[in-house]
């Protein structure tokens, strides 16, 4: 991450606010590109925050990447709590919208993948946790008239070591809120973990054991419509032309519509809009990829990968030497099949398109880059 | 014509066309979206609820074969996730992304509400019609075991005598029952 480097007096700062009981909201912006995201902070991406304290002790934090059940709710919320310094049973998470600060920093955008979330995020989650329990700290302290060094923050609470007295961050949180931010907090010394490093219960196992997790598929909006697309079997091609009388015949279906992709179906609910498709009389145009065969893929990228220097991944030493004096040489090709990703969840988006806006909910790696799309094609 | 029928302890009734798999009459016109759509056809269990007690795929179940039967999705399993089965599965931690597990879960309760003295081939076997893409297999039959023992506690309101009854059910293998290791899985679970 480059933000180390990088001077952050100025670039980098937290916003904090106490809004309707919401309390302390706290969030920063690294710099860099992101640094534009500041102004996002008033926009519709609000909160644009990993931690919010609750006056009523309610602690929630944002979950910047997307569950698919390799922990990433757990794992980024050990990092916030140990840093903090709250009761690992009385966490809320909730999944962050998508917006620039949530960019994935190994990315330079938001998305969830190839191993980088506990590492990316490791250093920006450990530091709004530090800076959160640092100002509350300092609310504490100041209430108390004690120094900081005499206060420690643990379970919730922030605890005035000399007396014993005790202020829940949820009492706190309206003072803190009106803090400066520190931009130099310290994440905490390793030795004096409490959650990092430990086995603990995942944050979404009880609304996984009873149908209460949401999946993309799962969301409603009031009077939504429900569609299926009818896709050519060759990629790239297109229909032709189709009738689609018998689709709109099927009971509960509402329109049938050509688009980029095939011909969608839109029904009053997805079983209609299934029949609705299988009754469509579609003639497909399917285009280049028509006489494609899996022969002709492995040829082609035989090909390729023959020319010379066009497939070098790594160059270390003198290999054609090597081999030229080798005493047993070994020839292999080695082919990998297309493999499908194959998620039991069904592809699938909903939009909720209006005259100020359209809201997009989607299961999805990369939020952000589902956001461009939606912007570059508002078709 | 509206048909009736009985959905986690209360009188239903819906008025939509009667070839329509229940899986879309409780995803779509009831929202209960808690048990989910994988293939559609039966093939991975992700849509599994009860009909009068046995482990049902509701997507190809339409909802005039529902009528008058009583129909028990995840939501109505129990109140206050206090179901064994569920008990154990958080206990355990056993869902990663989540998906299948409504599904699994009602299988499970399905097989132990019959029996609760289960060995792992019975278990695998019972449980092979719901597949998991995050490959939870080992924990699910884990706690199906802790779940069996919870069942048999003194005290359980569903302790009850063991039936005879064998699921009838797909006898495909997901994976060989490694007998003596599971013995040991079963009991570290305490």
């Amino acid at each position: 991450m480059s933000s180390a480097a990088t001077k952050v007096d100025r670039r980098e700062f937290l916003r904090s606010a106490a809004a309707g009981g919401a309390g302390l909201v706290i969030g920063f912006y690294l710099p860099g590109e992101r640094e534009a995201s500041a102004a996002a902070a008033a926009g519709p991406f609000a909160p644009n925050a990993w931690i919010r304290i609750g006056t009523d002790d309610t602690i929630t934090l944002v979950i910047d990447k997307s569950e698919m059940g390799q922990g990433v709710v757990t794992s980024l919320a050990m990092i916030m709590a140990e840093e903090l310094g709250c009761d690992w049973k009385k966490i809320h998470t909730e999944f962050a919208p998508a917006a620039k600060e949530y960019a994935n920093p190994v990315f330079g955008m938001q998305g969830t993948g190839g191993s980088t979330s506990v590492r990316g995020s490791w250093a920006e989650l450990s530091k709004a946790g530090a800076q959160a329990r640092e100002m509350l700290i300092a609310t504490a302290a100041e209430k108390w008239g004690a120094d900081k060094s005499w206060c420690r923050a643990e379970d919730g609470y922030v605890i005035h070591t000399q007396t014993t007295e005790k202020l829940s961050y949820g009492k706190l949180a309206e003072a803190a809120g009106k803090l400066p931010v520190p931009v130099d907090a310290k994440p905490k010394d390793p030795k004096q973990y409490r959650i990092i490093g430990k086995d603990m219960k995942r944050l979404d196992s009880a609304d996984k054991t009873c149908g209460r997790a949401e999946f993309g598929i799962d969301v409603r909006v009031l009077g939504m419509m429900h569609a299926v697309v009818a896709r050519c079997p060759v990629f790239g091609g297109k229909a032709a032309s189709f009738n689609a009388d018998k689709a709109k015949a099927v009971r509960g279906v509402k329109n049938v519509v050509q688009i980029s992709s095939g011909v969608a179906v839109v029904a009053d609910n997805t079983w209609s809009a299934m029949q609705g498709r299988d009754a469509l009389e579609i003639k497909w145009n399917e285009g280049a990829n028509a006489g494609l065969t899996s022969a002709a893929i492995s040829k082609l990228l035989a090909d390729a990968a023959s020319k010379p220097g066009s497939a070098v991944a790594r160059k270390e030493g003198d290999a054609g030497a090597g081999l030229a004096s080798a005493a047993k040489k070994i020839e292999a090709v080695y082919e990998a099949p297309f493999l499908a990703h194959a998620t039991m969840e069904p592809m699938n988006c909903t939009a909720h398109v209006r005259a100020d806006g359209c809201d997009v909910w989607a299961p999805t790696q990369f939020q952000t880059v589902t956001r461009w799309w939606r912007r570059k094609r508002p078709g | 014509m509206a048909i009736q029928f009985t959905l986690n302890g209360k009188t239903q009734s819906v008025d939509v066309d009667p070839q329509m798999p229940l899986l879309w009459v409780l995803r779509d016109t009831l929202n209960l979206t808690g048990t989910k759509f994988g293939c559609g056809m039966a093939l991975c269990g992700a849509c599994t609820v009860h009909i009068d007690g046995e482990a049902t795929r509701s997507c190809i179940t339409s909802i005039s074969e529902v009528a008058g039967k009583k129909v028990t999705t995840i939501e109505g399993l129990s109140a206050n996730l206090s179901d064994p089965v569920q008990k154990a599965w958080i206990e355990l931690d056993v869902p990663q992304c989540g998906y299948c597990q409504s599904g699994q879960i009602m299988s499970a309760a399905a097989l132990l509400a019959k029996k609760q003295r289960l060995s792992d081939a019975e278990i695998d076997d019972a449980m092979s019609g719901n597949i998991c893409r995050c490959g939870t297999y080992q924990r699910i039959r884990e706690a199906i075991h802790r779940a069996a023992q919870m069942h048999a506690a003194p005290g359980h309101p569903k302790a009850s005598p063991e039936k005879k009854t064998k699921k009838p059910g797909e006898t495909a293998e997901l994976f060989p029952a490694e007998a003596g290791a599971v013995e040991a899985v079963a009991g570290g679970a305490e």
